[in-house]
Parts: C-alpha cells; sequence; structure tokens
C-alpha cells in the first residue's frame, strides 16, 4: 500500500489526479486504497476529504473546483436516519417527505459541483437493508423499506443521469460481489463513523477507478479467447467435433454460459478475437456441426489465429490486423503455459488464466472490470459487424489496384458540427483513440459540451458510409480561432478507417472552417506519447512547415482544400463539397 | 510479528518506521489519532487474522498493547 514517505516520492512524476471526498461519513481511511490504484494505472492521485457531514459546503470548495473526480456518499443512516432505525414508526407522509429530502439534497450536492467543474461526479447509492423493518411483510409491499430504498435509489439514477458524467456507485452491488466478506464494521461505524470494512473499501475504490479508467482511455477493447478447453470442453483434435462437450447440458452447459458471456461483451461493442493452436479444418468442423449447440459463431469474430504458431505472435498480429494497440487486448486461456508466455512476452496484453473447473468461467468474464465505456451508442452496438465489413473490404483490397478500390467501395463522407445528438460518441472517441490521435487530450461530454458552445471554437465529426456498411462517426477535430489565427488542438481518427482518405476530408473541413472566418493560417498540434507516433509525420505530410517542436503551420491563402477525389460524396456543414 | 507490527504501525500513523519503538503510545505520539487508530486496528486485523471487540479495540493504543494482544491469540 502507498503510504509511507518514500512511496509519496515515487509517484512524484506521475501526472496528478485530483479527488474531492463528499460525505457524511468518514471517508478518511479510502485514501490509501485510491493511492494505490491510481499508481497502479500511472496517476498520482491527490486526495482531498472534506469536512464530516458538510458535503453541500464542500461541494462550493475550491478542493472540489479543481478535482478531476468528486466522490458524493451520503449515507442513508446519517441522511435520513428514520427511513433505516424507525421505518414502521412513519407514516407514508413522512416516508414521501424524508426520501424527497434525501434526494434533494444528494442532487444539491452534484449540481453544486457541476456549477464550477466539469469533473467526473461519482455518486454513491444508497444501501438497500439487509434485514428490511417489517421481516418478510415488507418485501411484498411496495411501499415497505426495502422497496421504498429501492425506488430511492431509481429517482436518484434517473435524476443524476441526465448530466453525463455523472455516474452511481451502486453500493448493493460490491456488496453482493463481496460474497463472504464483511461490507460493514459496526464497531468502527459506532466508534469513528467509518462503515465499512477495509475490504469493502477496496472493492468500492477499485469501482471508482472503473469509471476513470474509461475516462481515460485505459480501459480494454478486445477479447481474444483460446478454443479448446475454452470454448467447449475436451480437445477438437482428440475427441472430434461431435466429441467436445458444449450444449445445454451438464457438462457441456458451463461452456454454452461462458459463449453466452463472450457474446454479451460483443454486444457492448468489444471485439473478439480467436486464437487457438489447431487445424484451421477442426475449428470450422466444431462450429459447423456443433452449431445448434453453440450460442457463437465463427462471424462473431473480429479477426481468427487458428494455427501453430505461437500465441505471442499471433495475439501481435490480431492487435495490428484490428489496428488496436496491445494494451488494448485482454487473453483468455485455461492452459497455464499460454498465458505465462502471453503475459512474459507481450506483457501490455492483460491474460486471465481459467479456473479449473469451467463451471466457475463465466464469471471470469463478468467480473472482469476492463471493458468500461463511460457512453453507449448505435456504434458500440454495431462495431463488431463494422470488423466483418472490414474482413470483407480487405479481401477485395487485395484482388485490384488501390485507386480502383477506393472508388469502387462508393464512399460518403459528411463533415458536421457536433451537437447533443453525437456528443456521446464524440466524447467517446476522445476517451478511447491512441494511436491516430495528435494530441491525446481526453474529454467528458461536458467539457465537449463547454466547446461546442464557445464562439470560437467548431467541434467537428465525420462519419463515413460505404457500399459495404455504416462506420458511423470514426473522426473529430477541434479548431480554435483567434483573430486570423485557427489552431487545430484535437484532431483525431478512428484507425479501423485508415489510408482511404477520410483524414485528407477532415483537416480540408478545418481548414475551409477557419478559411470562412477569415482566418490566415492554420497551426497543427501535435504532442508525442508512447502510442501515436504513426502520426508524427501527419502535418508535414500534408504541406504544413515546422513552426517549432509540436507545431505545424500552414498559411491559408493558396493552400488547396484537397478532398479526395475518390469519395461517391463529400458533405460538410449540409453543404455538397463533392458528388 | 514485531517487523509486521512496526510496519503497519508505520503506515497506518503515517510515521517513519525507524520512528517506531517499543515504547510507542497514542498519548505521547501526535500522530495517533483517533482515525488513524481505527486504521491501524483494521490493518492489523486484516494482516495477522485476528478480531477485537469494541471494547478492546480502545484500549489497543500502545505498542506494547497490541503486542500482548496479538501474543494473546497465539500470534507469534
Amino acid at each position: 500500500m502507498l503510504e509511507t514517505t518514500r512511496d509519496r516520492e515515487r509517484t512524484a512524476h506521475l501526472p496528478r489526479l485530483g479527488w474531492a471526498l463528499l460525505s457524511n461519513v468518514t471517508q478518511e481511511p479510502l485514501r490509501p486504497f485510491l493511492k494505490q490504484l491510481c499508481y497502479d494505472i500511472g496517476f498520482d492521485a491527490d486526495v482531498w476529504v472534506g469536512g464530516f457531514d458538510t458535503a453541500l459546503q464542500d461541494a462550493a470548495a475550491p478542493e472540489s473546483a479543481t478535482a478531476d473526480v468528486v466522490v458524493v456518499s451520503l449515507r442513508l443512516q446519517a441522511l435520513a436516519p428514520a427511513l433505516v432505525d424507525r421505518f414502521v414508526a412513519l407514516t407514508a407522509a413522512e416516508v414521501q417527505a424524508e426520501t424527497q429530502r434525501a434526494l434533494e439534497y444528494v442532487s444539491a450536492v452534484c449540481s453544486e459541483v457541476r456549477k464550477r467543474s466539469k469533473a467526473l461526479i461519482l455518486v454513491h447509492g444508497f444501501e438497500t437493508p439487509v434485514h428490511a423493518a417489517l421481516g418478510v411483510l415488507d418485501y411484498r409491499s411496495a411501499s415497505g423499506q426495502a422497496n421504498t430504498i429501492r425506488r430511492l435509489n431509481l429517482d436518484l439514477a434517473e435524476r443524476v443521469s441526465r448530466d453525463g458524467t455523472t455516474f452511481v456507485i451502486d453500493l448493493d452491488a460490491i456488496r453482493a460481489r463481496l460474497l463472504g466478506d464483511r461490507f460493514i464494521d459496526p464497531r468502527t461505524w459506532h466508534i469513528g463513523r467509518i462503515p465499512y470494512t477495509r475490504a469493502a473499501m477496496r472493492a468500492i475504490a477499485a469501482e471508482y477507478l472503473r469509471v476513470v479508467r474509461a475516462a481515460k482511455g485505459r480501459n480494454r477493447k478486445c477479447l481474444v479467447v483460446d478454443a479448446d478447453g475454452t470454448l467447449w470442453g475436451g480437445i477438437v483434435g482428440d475427441d472430434g467435433p461431435d466429441g467436445v462437450r458444449i450444449g445445454r447440458t451438464f457438462p457441456g452447459s458451463a461452456f454454452h454460459e461462458f459463449q453466452q458471456a463472450l457474446l454479451a461483451l460483443r454486444d457492448r461493442g468489444i471485439l473478439l478475437a480467436l486464437c487457438s493452436k489447431n487445424d484451421r479444418a477442426a475449428v470450422d468442423a466444431v462450429f459447423e456441426t456443433r452449431a445448434a449447440d453453440m450460442p457463437l459463431r465463427l462471424g462473431h469474430f473480429a479477426a481468427l489465429r487458428v494455427n501453430w504458431t505461437d500465441k505471442a505472435q499471433n495475439i501481435r498480429e490480431i492487435a495490428s490486423e484490428l489496428n488496436i494497440g496491445l494494451d488494448s487486448l485482454v487473453f483468455v486461456d485455461d492452459n497455464p503455459h499460454e498465458t505465462a508466455l502471453v503475459s512474459e512476452l507481450l506483457p501490455a496484453v492483460h491474460t486471465i488464466l481459467l479456473p479449473d473447473d469451467p463451471v466457475g468461467y463465466r464469471d471470469v468474464i463478468e467480473s472482469c472490470d476492463l471493458f468500461d465505456t463511460l457512453t453507449f451508442s448505435d456504434e458500440d452496438r454495431q462495431r463488431s459487424d463494422m470488423y466483418a465489413a472490414e474482413r470483407r473490404r480487405a479481401e477485395e483490397a487485395s484482388s485490384m489496384s488501390v485507386d480502383d478500390y477506393l472508388r469502387g467501395l462508393e464512399m460518403e463522407v459528411v463533415v458536421e458540427r457536433v451537437d447533443d445528438r453525437t456528443i456521446g460518441r464524440v466524447a467517446q472517441l476522445t476517451q478511447k483513440t491512441n494511436q491516430f490521435n495528435l494530441t491525446t487530450r481526453r474529454y467528458t461530454e461536458s467539457e465537449i459540451r463547454g466547446f461546442v458552445e464557445s464562439a470560437e471554437r467548431d467541434v467537428l465529426s465525420v462519419r463515413v458510409r460505404d457500399r459495404l456498411g455504416d462506420s458511423g462517426i470514426v473522426g473529430v477535430a477541434m479548431v480554435c480561432h483567434d483573430a486570423d489565427r485557427s489552431t487545430i488542438d484535437t484532431f483525431l481518427m478512428s484507425c479501423r478507417v485508415l489510408g482511404r482518405g477520410v483524414e485528407d476530408s477532415l483537416l480540408a473541413a478545418c481548414l475551409l472552417a477557419s478559411r470562412r472566418r477569415g482566418g490566415r493560417e492554420a497551426i497543427g498540434e501535435f504532442v508525442p506519447t508512447a502510442r501515436n507516433g504513426r502520426v508524427a509525420d501527419f502535418y508535414p505530410s500534408r504541406g504544413f512547415a515546422t513552426a517549432e517542436p509540436g507545431r505545424f503551420r500552414l498559411a491559408l491563402a493558396g493552400a488547396p482544400l484537397a478532398f479526395p477525389p475518390h469519395f461517391k460524396s463529400v458533405v460538410v456543414d449540409g453543404e455538397q463539397v463533392i458528388s | 510479528m514485531n517487523d509486521r507490527v512496526r510496519h503497519i504501525l508505520g503506515v497506518a500513523l503515517e510515521m517513519p518506521e525507524q520512528q517506531i519503538s517499543e515504547s510507542l503510545s497514542a498519548e505521547d505520539t501526535s500522530n495517533w489519532d483517533s482515525i488513524r487508530h481505527l486504521n491501524l486496528v483494521m490493518a492489523l486485523e486484516e494482516a495477522f487474522g485476528v478480531s477485537f471487540s469494541s471494547d478492546e479495540l480502545g484500549r489497543l493504543t500502545s505498542y506494547r498493547a497490541i503486542a500482548d494482544a496479538l501474543a494473546q491469540r497465539g500470534v507469534s
């Protein structure tokens, strides 16, 4: 645990992540857990704990205004004790008044924070009672204690979710996941108003970090799975496609559930890839002859490596085929030698060794908290299908000239201003894009809303559709105008459309926006990171001159607006540029 | 046991380990406040797999008292 002076020196060089904890219980003991978990993902957590039960005042404090993450944890026991301790003695009107007051107070704290800050806000839900007030009778009544507090949680979620950057921390779910470990410690509660055990605090801090990781682009995008012993029981090479264990009944049902969990990940927009030491024909045979027993199809995988090459090499190829970094991958296998090899050779890949008993496989996937995103859009729903279309594009491309291929795609490109409809996806792209990202500035929805409303800025997104499918929003640019100079301070593209000229269209649209405002020169910024080396030459290769390291200049007079000619149509701001 | 106790005391009270002697007590240690005390007890319980009653917990306010209570529970 990070608590000593030496540890403080160790974290000093890391970027700071400011936290403000606003609460009506003692939150100090959470600090070391937060510091450790933030250190693990490369941040130096600076944790400010507000006063005891002064959340509303603390929300207006400068520490809350400058924090990156504000946690609002108001325990019902202290906020509306009658609801917890004497529920049965309350009249319906009193229950209504108490719940309303609790809800209004939490909302007031959140809006007070939001007035001054675009921070991530994490709001604790209320704990539902383990022993409801009226015993077994309680649960059958909609106005019982348990259901009243559940409804209060629903109202809270409904209320805070109007703000795109506020998230609910569900304590009941965390408590349930602790299984045998105790959640509440009555001793520390009575002596020091510390409600939670160390196990609980560790789990609560870990839950906060899920949101932070998603906001900082540290989450994983693709799950690579093994086949034999993972997707089904047995070895297809030995047992034959009819002999492997998969289906509705035990023992195949454990693998069936595991496959369902993988499909559920795919529904969320997580890519699946298959990496198996096998003959391709053998694996194909299982997918064909056992299709009725299996939820998964070969077509569900965005990439396939079924061969006898070592898995580290195969996983490298999968990452490059999908155009994502190794640190976006999770690898799951039942063979400890394979997971050991991959974690040794590719430490950036997160490896998971499945438990000995396959009935535990499903939980491994469901409890994996590395796939969170802060928004969920149609692009996520369709991502895997887009990759399938991409595989078809690649197959077609291999048989003709690049130009003919691009023309044949009949691409339609639309550059437009970001609005409420697209802001979620745009925020997500700034949070997730690592490789084709010139400045890697991460933004939340509320920050982007601020830019959209600002008169000095143009915030543009680009959508692409072609004969083989709709790729949705694949790029974002932000241009800041100051007198006759326009600075492109954010420019990023999803890697799945690179090499088709979409990035040139977006750049041309930025220059067009600048020229329309009377701009005379454009500045392109580049901030190097460990992962965006491939775009270091982006601006120079487009005619920009180096002004200083990381800043490139282009005089707008006479600069051609180079919309690539192979598109079927290009629309900028509702205006047809190419048709 | 002694080395681990010293380490846990240092971490929970946010003090360098060299300053943790066997004569340390809450009375004359300004860092040993009530919240850090609870942190300390929770960390001890977790590290040694023991548990103290709410009554007893308030009396573990010196190095000696902690070492004795752990010894009583068979920690060596």
